[in-house]
């Protein structure tokens, strides 16, 4: 398995659920088409945004899988995967998964390098966000920015008291 | 036996003998004691008589002396009961001036004594209501101060507490506050100035 090959699948994929589908997706093509049915695409035609990235990439993924092949190249995605680093975002809100695309690209434009991101819900954190990377949280949302400033906003509000 | 049976019949026979004789003497002399006892009877009876009519005559003696004697000591009495009678008639009619007068000194060293009373009284009500209400006061001032005190303390406590927490009510607030204010693209926004500001402190090397 070559690092092409990872670049390819996690072009436009940036977390590890979006991962586990396409995963799954590209396991039920190759076995269909390496040791599948007549009709080859039929079952996979709900995977809208699965057939498009096929389309755009099907070629030169086909070409590294045999029958031999398919299930080692397989396992080997899926350890690479799992050694991904991950960027774990806190958010106070939910966002929609086109958002969520456009978030993960921007931070692996920002870092440089393939990883995946996990979001996870918190809404404490009222804006911003908070983020774990190498094992360390660091927030940089508005409450903490509320906490840090917190003498000052005891100074504003003793002002009115008094 | 038979000896003995012989012997009693004579003996019987003399007492019976005897017996007879002797009632027989009895018989004469009960006739002559009781001739001697009438003689005497008379006697008695006639001294009696004399008796009797000797206290008669003395009895109508002394009746007589008597009743002059009574009809003295009557008049004698009856002059010291009218003496006593006015005498006493007199003792009551001072006792009854005495009476009165003592009386009327009674009800006059009354009235002086109730006079001083309600003015002694009055003075004592009158100290007694001054130092009550200075009293009531006092302490009506004591209870404000401790409860201004209180207030106080009350006030430091709540302060103090929010103090603690305001940080935690504007975060509270403004949790409930802004989901509803800030738009998804806002919140994008803010995310990606997070970001930013992660890479300028080169959190994500």
């Amino acid at each position: 398995m070559n690092d092409g090959l990872l670049t390819i699948i996690f072009e436009d994929i940036y977390t590890y659920q979006q991962y586990k589908n396409r995963a799954k997706f590209l396991r039920e093509t190759l076995v269909r088409r390496i040791f599948g049915s007549k009709d080859k695409d039929s079952d996979l035609s709900a995977h809208s945004q699965g057939n498009l990235w096929l389309s755009k990439n099907g070629g030169k993924i086909f070409q590294q899988f045999n029958k031999d092949n398919v299930y080692q190249i397989l396992g080997d995605i899926d350890t690479a995967a799992k050694k991904l680093p991950v960027l774990t975002l806190y958010i106070p809100a939910d966002l929609p998964d086109e958002e969520i695309d456009k978030l993960g690209l921007h931070i692996r434009n920002l870092i440089g390098k393939t990883i995946l991101i996990d979001i996870k819900l918190d809404p404490s954190l009222l804006a911003g966000c908070a983020l774990v990377w190498n094992g360390i949280y660091k927030d940089f949302s508005i409450k903490e920015a509320i906490d840090q400033k917190k003498e000052e906003i005891l100074a504003q509000f003793r002002g009115f008291l008094r | 036996m038979p000896n003995e049976v012989f012997l009693i019949f004579p003996i019987l026979f003399l007492a019976i003998v005897v017996f007879f004789v002797t009632q027989r003497s009895r018989g004469r002399r009960l006739e002559e004691h009781g001739d001697k006892g009438y003689q005497l009877l008379h006697q008695a009876i006639k001294k009696a008589q004399a008796i009797v009519g000797q206290a008669e005559l003395e009895e109508i003696k002394i009746v007589s002396s008597s009743k002059v004697k009574t009809q003295k000591f009557e008049q004698e009495i009856t002059k010291d009961l009218t003496q006593t009678a006015q005498l006493y008639t007199k003792y009551l009619e001072d006792l009854k001036k005495a009476s009165t007068i003592a009386q009327d000194n009674t009800l006059e060293a009354i009235k002086q004594q109730a006079s001083e009373l309600f003015l002694k009284f009055e003075q004592k009500l009158s100290e007694f209501l001054a130092q009550t209400e200075q009293r009531s006061t006092q302490s009506i001032d004591l209870e404000l101060q401790a409860t201004r005190q209180l207030i106080d303390s009350y006030k430091q406590q709540q302060l103090k507490i929010i103090d603690e927490n305001i940080v935690a009510m504007l975060e509270k607030t403004l949790s409930l506050v802004l989901p509803q204010k800030i738009s998804l693209q806002d919140q994008v926004e803010m995310i990606y100035d997070a970001l930013e500001k992660a890479k300028q402190e080169k959190f994500m090397i």
